[in-house]
């Protein structure tokens, strides 16, 4: 029976994409049907939202103007000038868009970026690390003394995003940053050289305008660009120098920026191509026990405090922000961009800090011990599955202890705790303390209607928010008593007095199958402890 | 009552409360009004236009069905309309649906054609589950397709896609 396309697109919306895969396989003629864009590409955008995939996602890496949401792609507000025009970096922006989107959804290209997704996966699952790396060693010549001294001792601290690894040493007041993404320039060059050729249409009508089909040797290129599985070729080093003895870092490749924060609490913004120094912060209160950064963000925690700064504007948005942790914050991030934060102290409590809210005590408390926690994924997440993903690593890096499972991708394979976690608790109003037992009657909301002056819709809104909040509190309420619980039976056993438990016990002698485990090697670990290789299951992916 | 002209060109007479059920023929009812001219509809012969008006008037008095969230334009139907459509599915949805490929392939070019969601949703999944969870030579068998790879080219596409073998 031939299937005809628009069929195909249609039934498709009902296929997962394994079963699209079969479907390829069928025929020749099939396969062309369930591989053309129509059926793929928004499939691909869903798969890949919270990807760091360059090709898909990455802009160069001087734009600011990324968005990761496939969805909010299209509805990206744009500015505008009052004669309606985009505004030249928005045009410019929509350009680069289009073309990337062009480059994707070529025959040839599609279905190989989405099997590449699927196989990842797949890779996952298996536990085999996708490549070992072996750093080449650095030529001493010309290399001035105090380095040459520094990089002969301990490494301190590995971190790898986007294909560039950064290397602390114990006694460097450098950090060596290997850019392996050689491929991602041949990229560039060719979206450069077909934008080039639309100049004029995509001028025009950057969303609409028509753009020519990708000849196969181009489309090779793109494939090639994007398949970089195991292939490192002639990584290039660049030193940055830095200001103050760096305790920790961490950086952003989308924005080129390097961020440090020294034992005395200073904290510097570098870029990370030319080494600058751009900005200099001073955290005094507590010693700083971790350090992100995030977009136009760095936030800092330290004691149990969290300290977010804009690195661009150079702003203090929260000087110190008290959070629920009773030990010092070891790990802190940015989950959406502004108001919420997810921490970790030492005792390996998470925490959700809700920034608007400004409260100590409405964070959901999640006591799993998370040491050290590496964030994964730093761009190309919407809230949710970033926070997935931080779930992920969670388990990831505990795991390679040997304690704790990972669930398979996706919201409805996690515990009802993370739906805890997106939460962030109920907000508290003063005057109306008996919403907060969990039993507040329709007569108490109807007098707070009616106490609202007689707003019909608004004091339904009222309700229906109070409906919402009592729902959250009550959750809350059943976390504080179930989910430590539930939590220690679902993930396993935590540190302290429970380790000899059942489930810890089962873990220990775990019988589950190879390819049912995830493993990962934790990348911020002492280099000596990696047997001085890099190892990790995806170069873009920590 | 609405005059519909099929492909072939005969005319077929539906109430309008029925044929209302398509998003095409209202809007060019309220566009255009009642003017009791035939609506042209092209794209569909006269047997399935009957089997899709079957349909419309079996689900006449279900006002919930006509409305849908709104999936955005050629993504993935989200779980919860699936969900949804697959719970609305009554006895006569299945018996509805058990008609041979030829005309099954139709009808939904049909409902996407008049745009009733509805049954493009029930049509669909029925289609979608001959093909799900089953492997490459069931999907031949029950579609009745050959297989015109080559042994080459089979392995380079299986490989490819290594993930979907295991």
């Amino acid at each position: 029976m031939r299937l005809p396309f628009d069929l195909s697109v249609l039934v498709s919306q009902y296929l997962d994409t394994k079963d699209i895969y079969s479907c390829m396989l069928v025929s020749q003629g099939w396969r062309t049907l369930v591989s053309d864009h129509a059926v793929l590409h928004q499939r691909l955008m869903k798969y890949s939202h919270f990807d760091q995939e360059q090709v898909l996602f990455r802009g160069p890496r001087s734009g600011s103007n990324q968005n990761h949401e496939p969805e909010e792609a299209g509805k990206r507000q744009m500015n505008k000038d009052e004669d309606g025009d985009l505004k030249d970096e928005d045009k410019k922006y929509t350009i680069e868009q289009r073309v990337t989107t062009q480059l994707i959804r070529a025959p040839k290209v599609l279905p190989h970026l989405m099997s590449k997704l699927m196989n990842r996966e797949e890779r996952w699952r298996t536990g085999v690390p996708r490549m070992r790396m072996y750093l080449p060693p650095v030529g001493m010549d010309g290399i001035d003394a105090d380095i040459r001294e520094e990089w002969e001792g301990p490494v301190k601290t590995v971190k790898l995003k986007c294909g560039i690894v950064c290397v602390l040493y114990e006694a460097g007041k450098t950090l060596r940053v290997w850019d392996l993404d050689h491929h991602y320039q041949r990229l560039r060059d060719l979206a450069d050289e077909f934008t080039e050729e639309h100049r004029e249409a995509l001028e025009q009508s950057p969303r609409t305008c028509m753009l020519r089909s990708l000849t196969d040797k181009e489309a090779e290129v793109v494939v090639e660009c994007v398949n970089l599985s195991g292939r490192v070729h002639a990584p290039k080093l660049r030193v940055v120098r830095l200001q103050n003895k760096p305790e920790l870092f961490d950086f952003f490749p989308s924005e080129d920026r390097l961020v440090t924060s020294s034992a005395a609490g200073k904290i510097d913004v570098y870029d990370l191509a030319t080494g600058k120094h751009l900005r200099e912060f001073c955290v005094d209160k507590g010693k700083i026990g971790s350090l992100h950064i995030w977009q136009d963000f760095v936030v800092v925690g330290h004691g149990s405090m969290i300290t977010l700064l804009n690195h661009k504007t150079g702003e203090v948005l929260e000087d110190g922000l008290h959070t629920a942790h009773q030990y010092a914050i070891t790990a802190v991030f940015v989950l959406d961009n502004d108001n919420h934060m997810l921490s970790v102290d030492e005792s390996g409590v998470m925490v959700i800090t809700d920034r608007s809210k400004a409260r100590a005590n409405i964070d959901t408390l999640l006591n799993t011990p998370l040491h050290p926690l590496i964030y994964h994924g730093n761009t190309g997440a919407p809230y949710a599955m970033r926070l997935l993903h931080m779930a992920h690593l969670c388990v990831w890096g505990k795991y390679t202890l040997g304690q704790y499972e990972l669930y398979q991708p996706g919201v409805s394979q996690l515990p009802r705790i993370s739906e805890l976690m997106l939460i962030g608790g109920p907000e508290e109003e003063e005057g109306e303390p008996e919403e907060h037992d969990g039993h507040t009657q329709d007569g108490d909301a109807a007098a707070t209607s009616a106490s609202d002056g007689g707003h019909g819709s608004a004091a339904g809104a009222d309700k229906s928010d109070e409906a919402q909040r009592l729902e959250t509190l009550n959750q809350l309420v059943r976390s504080e008593r179930d989910v430590e619980r539930i939590y220690s039976e679902v993930i396993g056993d935590r540190d302290g007095p429970a380790l000899g438990g059942k489930r810890m016990r089962g873990l220990q002698q775990n019988t589950v199958p190879q390819k049912d485990r995830y493993h990962i090697l934790n990348i911020n670990s002492r280099f000596a402890d990696l047997e001085g290789n890099i190892a990790t299951l995806d170069f873009r992916r920590v | 009552m609405v005059k519909l002209v099929s492909a072939e060109g005969a005319v077929i007479d539906v109430d309008r409360d029925i044929i209302e059920q398509s998003a095409l023929i209202r809007n060019i009812l309220q566009d255009v009004g009642d003017t009791g001219d035939p609506i042209p509809v092209p794209n569909v012969s006269g047997p399935i236009l009957s089997k899709v008006i079957e349909y419309c008037t079996h689900h006449r008095d279900d006002l919930d069905r006509r409305t849908r969230p709104d999936t955005s334009l050629g993504g993935d139907a989200d779980e919860a309309s699936i969900q949804r459509a697959i719970r609305q599915m009554d006895e006569f949805d299945h018996n509805f649906c058990k008609v041979d490929q030829g005309t099954l392939f139709d009808i939904i070019l049909a409902a996407n054609f008049l745009d009733i969601q509805p049954l493009l949703d029930v049509a669909s999944l029925t289609v979608a589950n001959m093909m799900k969870g089953k492997s490459v030579e069931e999907i031949r068998r029950t579609f009745n397709v050959k297989n015109d790879f080559d042994e080459e080219e089979e392995a380079r596409v299986r490989s490819a896609n290594a993930w979907c073998e295991n």
